[in-house]
C-alpha cells in the first residue's frame, strides 16, 4: 500500500443491533488520510464519529467493507496498528485515582514498553509544557476537568504514536485550556515528520483552525470531504448576508421571501439577528421593504463570507449547536 | 513472539501491579478496614469454637480461614469485579488498543493485589494467634509453601477467568461477588474442616481454596491431619491441575470477551 | 393531630421510595442472592461449627443459636442498610443533597429506606426458621402467653433497631466513604457483643458485660425466652419477661433521646461543612 496514506477506508460499514432491528452507525466510508495530515470529522450527536474512531482504533470490528491503518488491516493486524497508534476522548476518567499524575502517566507508559528513565523525562518535559508540573504529584482523583483532560492528552503523546486518535479532545474545556490544547497540536505536529492526526469535534472553529481536511459525517454517511477552504466554496455561488433587525413587540419572523437557508437567533434588547442567502442580488431591496411592512427595523447590515457553520447547515441541514 | 513484546509485557506486568501495592500503603482506612471485617469474623468464629468448648486447633483452624478469607475477598472484589470497573472508568479501552496482551494486565493486578493481601492475611493470622493463644506444630515446610503457593496462583487464576466472565455475563459486578462470597465461605470450608461436608466436598474442591485450606490445616496443626479431607500430596496435585486448568480458561475468556467486545461493541461502553 | 398525620404520609412516601430502591429482590437473581444465598450460608457455617463440634449433643442450643441467627440478621440489614443509605445516596446515585432540600425530613426517609430493609430481611429469616423446623427438628417450646409477648417484643425490639440504624447514618453523614468500614464493623461488633451466636459471658470481663446495654441484647434474649422457654445470656435467665421488657422500653427511650440529638447535630455539622453532597469515592 501506498507509504504516505496513514489510513484508509473501503466501503467501511458498522451496525449496531437494537431492539427491533439494526441501527447502521456507519454507510459505506471511503477515506484516505495522508501522512502529515490532521483530518477532521464533524458532524452532529450520532453521527458515528466514535464508531469510526473505535473501528480504527482496533476497539471495534467493521461490519462490513475493509479499514487500514498504516497499511495494515484493523480486524487482524492489530498488534501492528496498536504499537503505532494512541487514542484519546474528551471527558475520559483513565487512570487510577489513587495514583497521581506523574505516576498514572508512567503506567501508560509501561503498556508502551517505554524504559523507566526515558518515560520519567518525557512526562516531565509534557508536564512542564502543560503548566502541570506542579500538579505532577497530585492524586488525579482531585484533579479538574481542565487539569485531567491535559493529562489525557499527555498519556496520548507519550506513546510517540504515528497516528493519534482525538475524540472531541476539547470537550467540556474553558477558552484558555482549549486553546493551550489547540496550539499543542499544531505544535506536535511539526516536531516530528509523517505523524498524523485524526480529530472529531463538535466546534466548528477548532476543525477550521486545525484541520488540514474535512469529512461531514451524518447518519453515519460522509456527505463533503475538502479542505475548510474547499468546502466554503461549496458556497461561493452564493450571496449571503447577516442582519440585525429591532422589532415591534415580541414578533416572530416566520418565513422570508426570495432567500435560502435562513436563520434567526435572538439578541440582546429583544432584537434579531437574520442570516440568509439569495440567488439575485437585486431581491435585496424587496426583502427589506417586506421587513419593514411586517414591523422589523433595520438596524444594520451586512454581506458575508461563508463559515464552516454555514457549510455544515447547507449540508446537513440543519443548525449546528455550538453549546451540546 | 519477539523478545521487544515480552519485555513491554513484563513491564505491563509491573506497571499494573503498582497501583495495587501502592493501594494498599496509601489509604491507610482500607488497610485498617482489611484487617478489621475479617478479625471480627475470626474472633466471632474462634469465640463460637470456646463456648462449644472445642480443641483450641479448631480455633486455629478459624483463624487461618479468616486469614486465608483475605485472599478469596481479594479475587472476587479486586480481581473478578476489576474488569467491570476498569470498562465503567473507560480503562478497559485503553487496555485493549495498548500493544500488550490483556493477561499481562491481569497479571499485574493479580500479584499487586497478592502483595497487598498477604500483608492483611498476616496480620489477621497473628492478631488472632495472639487472642486465642494458637500451639501451631510446622509439619513439613517445603510442603506448607508448596500447597500455599499454589493455592494463590490457582486462585488469582480462577480470578482472572472470573474477570473476564464478568464482562460476558453483563450483570453489575457487584452483585455477582456478593453472590459468591458467603456461599463460597460455606462450601471451601473456610471456618471448618471440608471433610465434615462429606461428598459435597469433592465439589467445592474446584475452588482453589477448599484443598489449599485443608491442606494448610494439616501441615500446622497436630490434630490438622485427623481432620483432613484429602492426603496433602493428592492436594497439591489437585491444586497443580486447578492452576493450569483456571490459567487456560482465563486466556480464553479473555480473548472471547476482547473478541465480542469488538464484535458487539457493547463491553467498552461505560454505562450500558 | 395533623404533626403525626403528616410524618405518617412522609413516612408512607419516604417507604415507597426506599422499596423501589431496595426492591430488587424482584429480579429473581438478585432475590436469590440477597435474600436466599448469603444469609443462609451464613447460618449454615454457624450450624455447621455447632454440629461438628457437638456431634448430636447440646442440640438443644440449636433453637438457640436459629432464633439469635435470624435475628441478627434484622440487626445487620437495618442498622447498616440505613448507615449506608447515607453514603450510597451521597456519592453512588448522588441524590442525597435533593433529600436532604425535599420536605420529605431526613429523619423519614431513612426510616423508609431501613423499613423497606426490614420487610425484606423477614423473608430471608423466616426462611431460616423455616429450614431450621423442617431440616433440623427446631422446634419451639413458647411460653403460654405468647401471643401477647411476641409481637410486644417483636415491635419494641425492632424500634430499638432503627433508633441505633440512626447513629450510624449520624456518623456516616461526617464520614468519608473510605471510613465507611466503621459502620460496615458495627454489624460485626454487635454479633459478638449481642449474644446472637453464643453467650454474651463468653468473653471475660467487661467485655461480656457490655451487651446487656445494647437493646438487641435484650430483643434477642427475650424473644428467645418466650418463644424455646428460656435465654441463653445468664444475666437476664432469672429475670421475668415482663422485667425485661421494661428494660428494653428504658433502653430505647435514653437512646432515643441520645441518638436524636446526635442525629441533628450531625446532619447541622454535615451541612456546615458541606458535607452533604461530598464525593469520596476516587
Ligand atoms: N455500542 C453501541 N450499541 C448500539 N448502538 C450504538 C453503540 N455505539 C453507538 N451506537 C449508536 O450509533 C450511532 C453513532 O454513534 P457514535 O457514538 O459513533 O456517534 P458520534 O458521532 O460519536 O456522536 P457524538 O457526537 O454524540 O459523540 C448512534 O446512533 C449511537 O446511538
Ligand atoms: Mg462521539
Amino acid at each position: 500500500m501506498d507509504d504516505s496514506i496513514s489510513i484508509k477506508t473501503e466501503n467501511l460499514g458498522r451496525i449496531y443491533k437494537k431492539e427491533g432491528g439494526v441501527l447502521e452507525a456507519l454507510k459505506n466510508i471511503n477515506i484516505n488520510v495522508n501522512r502529515g495530515e490532521i483530518f477532521g470529522l464533524l458532524g452532529p450527536n450520532g453521527a458515528g464519529k466514535t464508531t469510526l474512531i473505535k473501528i480504527l482504533t482496533t476497539l471495534l470490528l467493521p461490519s462490513s467493507g475493509k479499514a487500514y491503518v498504516l497499511g495494515y488491516d484493523v480486524e487482524t493486524e492489530t498488534l501492528k496498528i496498536r504499537e503505532k497508534i494512541n487514542m484519546v476522548s474528551g471527558g475520559e476518567w483513565a487512570g487510577y485515582g489513587i495514583l497521581t499524575v506523574r505516576e498514572n502517566l508512567w503506567m501508560f507508559s509501561q503498556f508502551y514498553g517505554i524504559p523507566t528513565k526515558k518515560a520519567k523525562r518525557e512526562i516531565d518535559k509534557y508536564l512542564e509544557i502543560f503548566g502541570l508540573e506542579e500538579d505532577a504529584n497530585t492524586k488525579i482523583s482531585k484533579l479538574s476537568t481542565g487539569m485531567r483532560q491535559k493529562m489525557n492528552i499527555i498519556r496520548g503523546i507519550l506513546s510517540n504514536p504515528e497516528v493519534l486518535f482525538l475524540d472531541e479532545p476539547t470537550l467540556g474545556l474553558d477558552v484558555q485550556i482549549a486553546r493551550t490544547v489547540r496550539s499543542f497540536i499544531k505544535v506536535w505536529m511539526k516536531e516530528k515528520e509523517g505523524r498524523t492526526i485524526l480529530l472529531t469535534t463538535h466546534y466548528l472553529n477548532e476543525a477550521d483552525e486545525l484541520c488540514n481536511r474535512i469529512a461531514i459525517i451524518d447518519n453515519g454517511e460522509i456527505h463533503a470531504l475538502d479542505t475548510p477552504q474547499g468546502l466554503k466554496k461549496i458556497l461561493k455561488n452564493k450571496i449571503m448576508y447577516s442582519v440585525e433587525l429591532e422589532r415591534e413587540s415580541y414578533l416572530n419572523l416566520k418565513e422570508l421571501p426570495y432567500t435560502t437557508k435562513f436563520t434567526v437567533n435572538p439578541l440582546k434588547d429583544g432584537k434579531i439577528e437574520v442570516k440568509f442567502q439569495i440567488q439575485d442580488e437585486n431581491k435585496i431591496v424587496d426583502i427589506f421593504n417586506y421587513l419593514k411592512n411586517n414591523g422589523f427595523n433595520l438596524v444594520s447590515f451586512r454581506k458575508r463570507e461563508p463559515t464552516l457553520e454555514d457549510v455544515f447547515i447547507e449540508i446537513v441541514g440543519k443548525e449546528f449547536k455550538e453549546d451540546e | 513472539m519477539n523478545k521487544e513484546y515480552i519485555i513491554r509485557n513484563l513491564k505491563a506486568i509491573l506497571g499494573r501491579a503498582y497501583p495495587r501495592v501502592i493501594a494498599a500503603n496509601r489509604e491507610y482506612s482500607w488497610i485498617i478496614a482489611d484487617i478489621i471485617l475479617p478479625l471480627l469474623s475470626v474472633i466471632a468464629y474462634g469465640t463460637l469454637y470456646k463456648f462449644l468448648g472445642a480443641s483450641k486447633d479448631f480455633l486455629g483452624f478459624a483463624v487461618l480461614g479468616g486469614a486465608m478469607s483475605a485472599f478469596w475477598l481479594n479475587v472476587l472484589w479486586d480481581m473478578a469485579s476489576q474488569l467491570y470497573w476498569e470498562k465503567m472508568s473507560g480503562n478497559l479501552q485503553l487496555y485493549i488498543l495498548s500493544p500488550i496482551s490483556l493477561v499481562s494486565i491481569l497479571l499485574g493486578m493479580s500479584i499487586g493485589g497478592m502483595l497487598a493481601t498477604s500483608l492483611r492475611a498476616a496480620a489477621t493470622l497473628i492478631v488472632g494467634t495472639f487472642i486465642f493463644k494458637l500451639d501451631f506444630s510446622l509439619i513439613n515446610i517445603t510442603q506448607l509453601l508448596l500447597v500455599f503457593f499454589l493455592t494463590l496462583a490457582a486462585l488469582y487464576g480462577l480470578g482472572m477467568m472470573l474477570a473476564s466472565l464478568y464482562l460476558i455475563w453483563g450483570r453489575e459486578a457487584w452483585h455477582l461477588s456478593e453472590f459468591f462470597q458467603e456461599p463460597v465461605y460455606l462450601v471451601s470450608g473456610m471456618y471448618f474442616p471440608v471433610k465434615f461436608l462429606g461428598k459435597v466436598g469433592f465439589f467445592s474442591s474446584l475452588i482453589p481454596l477448599t484443598v489449599g485450606l485443608d491442606g494448610l490445616r494439616q501441615l500446622l496443626f497436630k490434630e490438622g491431619a485427623t481432620f483432613g479431607f484429602l492426603s496433602v500430596n493428592i492436594e497439591i496435585l489437585i491444586l497443580i491441575i486447578l492452576t493450569v486448568i483456571y490459567a487456560l480458561l482465563a486466556i480464553y475468556y479473555l480473548k472471547k470477551m476482547e473478541y465480542l467486545a469488538r464484535k458487539e461493541g457493547k463491553l467498552t461502553i461505560r454505562w450500558e | 393531630m395533623g404533626i403525626i398525620k403528616k410524618f405518617l404520609n412522609d413516612f408512607k412516601s419516604s417507604f415507597y421510595l426506599g422499596w423501589k430502591i431496595e426492591s430488587n429482590w424482584t429480579d429473581p437473581l438478585l432475590f436469590f442472592i440477597y435474600s436466599l444465598a448469603k444469609p443462609l450460608s451464613s447460618a449454615f457455617i454457624l450450624i455447621f461449627m455447632y454440629m461438628i463440634i457437638s456431634q448430636g449433643q447440646m442440640n438443644e442450643m440449636l433453637p438457640h443459636l436459629i432464633i439469635g441467627n435470624a435475628l441478627h440478621l434484622y440487626t445487620a440489614n437495618v442498622l447498616f442498610g440505613m448507615a449506608w443509605t447515607v453514603i450510597d445516596d451521597r456519592e453512588f446515585y448522588e441524590t442525597l443533597k435533593y433529600i436532604y432540600i425535599s420536605p420529605v425530613s431526613m429523619f423519614q426517609f431513612l426510616a423508609g429506606r431501613g423499613f423497606a430493609k426490614y420487610l425484606i430481611t423477614t423473608i430471608s429469616s423466616f426462611i431460616i426458621i423455616i429450614f431450621g423446623f423442617i431440616f433440623l427438628n427446631v422446634r419451639f417450646t413458647p411460653i403460654a402467653s405468647w401471643y401477647i409477648y411476641f409481637p410486644i417484643f417483636l415491635f419494641v425490639g425492632s424500634i430499638s433497631l432503627f433508633i441505633i440504624g440512626y447513629f450510624f447514618a449520624g456518623i456516616n453523614f461526617l464520614i468519608s466513604r473510605q471510613g465507611s468500614f466503621l459502620t460496615q464493623s458495627a454489624a460485626g461488633v454487635f454479633l459478638l457483643l449481642t449474644g446472637a451466636i453464643f453467650p454474651i459471658d463468653t468473653f471475660p470481663g467487661f467485655l461480656g458485660k457490655v451487651g446487656i446495654y445494647i437493646p438487641q441484647t435484650i430483643w434477642i434474649d427475650g424473644m428467645r425466652k418466650i418463644l424455646l422457654g428460656d435465654g441463653w445470656n445468664s444475666f437476664f435467665i432469672n429475670m421475668s419477661i415482663n422485667r425485661m421488657l421494661s428494660m428494653l422500653i428504658i433502653e430505647n427511650i435514653i437512646y432515643f433521646i441520645i441518638i436524636f440529638l446526635f442525629f441533628n447535630f450531625s446532619l447541622k455539622i454535615a451541612r456546615q461543612r458541606g458535607l452533604i453532597d461530598q464525593r469520596t469515592m476516587g
